[in-house]
């Protein structure tokens, strides 16, 4: 799920790049810092280097020292500043620190004649040394002379662990906020890709019909596109419609003709020729209520409200059967939105409500509910209702129970085939009432 | 009774205006939205059937306009397209009734019928007035139990008048209802034509009312 998602992919690649940065960066920083303090360190050793030689002098080709640093680091026994003054690999003198151990120079390089080397060695209890030293030839002396001065490694230790400490906290604090920065990057920066997921979301309920809103120059023309796609679609739609009602325009009329015209021929003829147009004019109908149909389901953005849809074939029905005195009640049919185009769904109700009012005595009931995602319609008559082994035959394909009530048998059949393209049902069964009951189930928008 | 027929197809056309003259209906018939409406406007019809799909102005608006402009004779919509939008629309406008083809030229009639009764006010296909009675699905006149025999004229002036019992009808409404249009119409053959359906059925049954008309009174008569 993650490597599908674009901000989480964003955020663990900054993420990573951050890191490392930063990891590089603080390896160097470190690097350089224990340079500069050993330079340093380095400095001040050799500073003691210079007064040691101040303070030696030949007297009769024999080398000696007027007198000792003052410093009491080089006082302090085993304080790890130490001093030691060699000629040929004999130490002539060296700092009282050193007690009765010593520097083992023997393991130490020697410099060549004005040359300063620097290096870590270990001193007389083991403790790191940093050791400054340099060979000199004094005046008067014929053997060149080598002082070697060494400090506690532990004060460039001290330094060092002091600045790592900083360093990574502060480190730590930039990192977090380069993370941040760029959770609010992404955040902010997808933020119109969020937008347009969830308008796309409104379109797919059938909330919207398009996507509104202003997108950044980058989207923009997805938007649009998108935008014209779904109008082109919507346009499809009614063409097909269109398309669909004048082919049956120009289909039914002529029918219509040649139906009529066989009332002049004689019984026999008249009845081959009006089974074949019933024939043709149902295969018509399906059809074309079948394109119609067809265009219209999986559109985005389609939805429309069955109470809505109800209370117009309502008005509708109470004309067509005005003088047969039926009541059509419609019960809790409010706020029922349904994924669907309103014409399939008025098709769908208009064709259920209207087999009921064939059938029924006085009474037509139409009952709303919704359960989970789902809205449920009760269409009800008190008519006489259809025989249990009979129930699923009449949902066949044109046919009739009775041929007393006019209408081609079609409508259920065609009607079913609308409510699975929507993934709806559609259940026969006894009503109360004493006649039918439909009920009809279709997804909620 | 005098119906309007509108439909563009011209066989059909034929079919349907035989068939209401046949069934003793005065017809005129218009081939397209822009003559139908305008025979709508200036004839005075007891019904009108009605095709959707025409050429010039379509089916919808002429009902619409009609409508709109009070005239209110019902009207019975013939149309190829049968989706329940087209149904609702139809029926918005005012339709009274709607028959999609092909169809069964006797439901056409029956249908016509069933609009001019309803819109008279009668509930039932028989027409009762004292002793008379007409069944408007067959044309067939009774005085109590016994049939009589009327022309084709006689009918359509005692239809009319059965359709509107109680009101006075002058003799020019009653001729612009039982004469198409291109009929040669004398005012002489109504008096004609009534003197005869008091002699065949019931002297009183229809009353002059000198410069104003006729009127048929059922209440008076004695059963």
């Amino acid at each position: 799920m993650f490597g599908r998602s674009v901000s989480f992919r964003l955020i663990l690649l900054s993420t990573a790049w951050i890191v490392a940065a930063l990891v590089v960066g603080g390896v160097v920083l470190s690097q350089h810092f224990r340079t500069h303090v050993e330079t340093a360190f380095d400095k001040s050793l050799v500073g003691h280097i210079e007064e040691l030689l101040s303070f030696a002098e030949v007297v009769e080709g024999k080398l000696g020292m007027r007198r000792h640093p003052s410093d009491p680091e080089y006082i302090r026994p085993l304080s790890g500043w130490y001093w030691e003054i060699v000629v040929n690999a004999e130490t002539i003198d060296r700092s009282r620190s050193l007690w009765d151990e010593e520097l083992h120079i023997e393991t130490m390089p020697v410099p060549a004649r004005g040359e300063i080397i620097s290096f870590a060695a270990l001193g007389p209890r083991g403790n790191g040394l940093r050791v400054v030293a340099e060979t000199f030839t004094l005046p008067g002396f014929e053997h060149e002379v080598t002082i070697y001065v060494t400090g506690a490694a532990s004060a460039i230790e001290q330094s060092m662990e002091e600045f790592t400490e900083t360093l990574t906290l502060s480190l730590l604090m930039l990192g977090a906020g380069l993370v941040f920065a760029v959770l609010v990057q992404v955040i902010l920066g997808l933020r119109p890709l969020k937008l347009m997921r969830s308008r796309l979301g409104d379109i797919h309920a059938g909330r919207a019909d398009r996507m509104v809103g202003t997108y950044p120059s980058e989207i923009e023309p997805l938007v649009n596109d998108l935008n014209l796609l779904l109008e082109n679609n919507a346009a499809v739609i009614k063409r097909a419609r269109t398309h669909a009602g004048n082919l049956a325009h120009a289909l039914k009329t002529p029918l219509a003709v040649l139906q009529n015209e066989t009332d002049t021929l004689p019984e026999d003829q008249r009845t081959l020729i009006r089974d074949q147009t019933g024939i043709m004019n149902e295969m018509i109908t399906r059809h074309l209520s079948r394109a119609r149909a067809a265009g219209g389901v999986g559109v985005p953005g389609l939805n429309a409200d069955l109470g809505e849809i109800a209370s117009i074939l309502k008005r509708t029905l109470t004309k067509i059967y005005g003088d047969r005195n039926i009541t059509i009640a419609l019960v809790d049919v409010r706020d029922l939105c349904v994924v669907g185009d309103f014409q399939d769904l008025e098709e769908i109700l208009g064709n259920l409500m209207d087999n009921a009012c064939k059938w029924a005595e006085t009474r037509v009931r139409i009952t709303g509910a919704r359960e989970g995602g789902f809205a449920t319609l009760l269409v009800e008559d008190d008519g006489p209702g259809v025989p249990d082994d009979k129930l699923d035959e009449i949902m066949g394909r044109g046919k009739r129970l009775d041929e007393a009530t006019p209408g081609s048998g079609l409508g259920l059949n065609i009607v079913l085939e609308l409510v699975e393209l929507y993934q709806g049902s559609l259940t026969l069964g006894r009503s109360e009432l004493g006649g039918l009951s439909v009920r009809l189930q279709l997804p909620l928008c | 009774m005098r119906v309007l027929v509108v439909e563009d197809e011209p066989d059909l056309q034929a079919q349907v205006v035989r068939a209401l003259q046949e069934a003793g209906y005065s017809v005129d018939a218009a081939s397209d939205g822009e003559e139908g409406q305008f025979l709508g406007d200036t004839e005075p019809y007891d019904a009108v059937v009605l095709d959707l799909g025409l050429p010039k102005v379509d089916g919808i608006t002429v009902l619409n306009h009609w409508r709109n402009n009070d005239r209110n004779m019902p009207v019975l919509i013939l149309t190829a397209r049968e989706t329940w939008n087209e149904k609702v629309s139809g029926f918005d406008a005012g339709a009274d009734d709607y028959l999609t083809k092909p169809f069964h030229m006797e439901e056409l009639l029956a249908r016509v019928r069933a609009i001019i009764r309803r819109s008279a006010g009668h509930a039932s296909p028989m027409l009762e007035c004292g002793p008379v009675t007409l069944d408007t699905r067959t044309g067939k006149v009774m005085i109590n139990t016994a049939a009589v025999t009327l022309t084709a004229h006689e009918l359509k002036v005692l239809s009319y008048f059965m359709h509107h019992q109680g009101r006075v009808v002058s003799q020019t409404e009653l001729i612009e209802h039982i004469y198409d249009q291109d009929f040669d119409r004398d005012s002489n053959t109504i008096e004609v034509f009534i003197a005869r359906l008091r002699k065949k059925l019931l002297p009183e049954l229809i009353k002059t009312h000198r410069g104003r008309g006729y009127s048929m009174s059922c209440e008076d008569q004695d059963t």
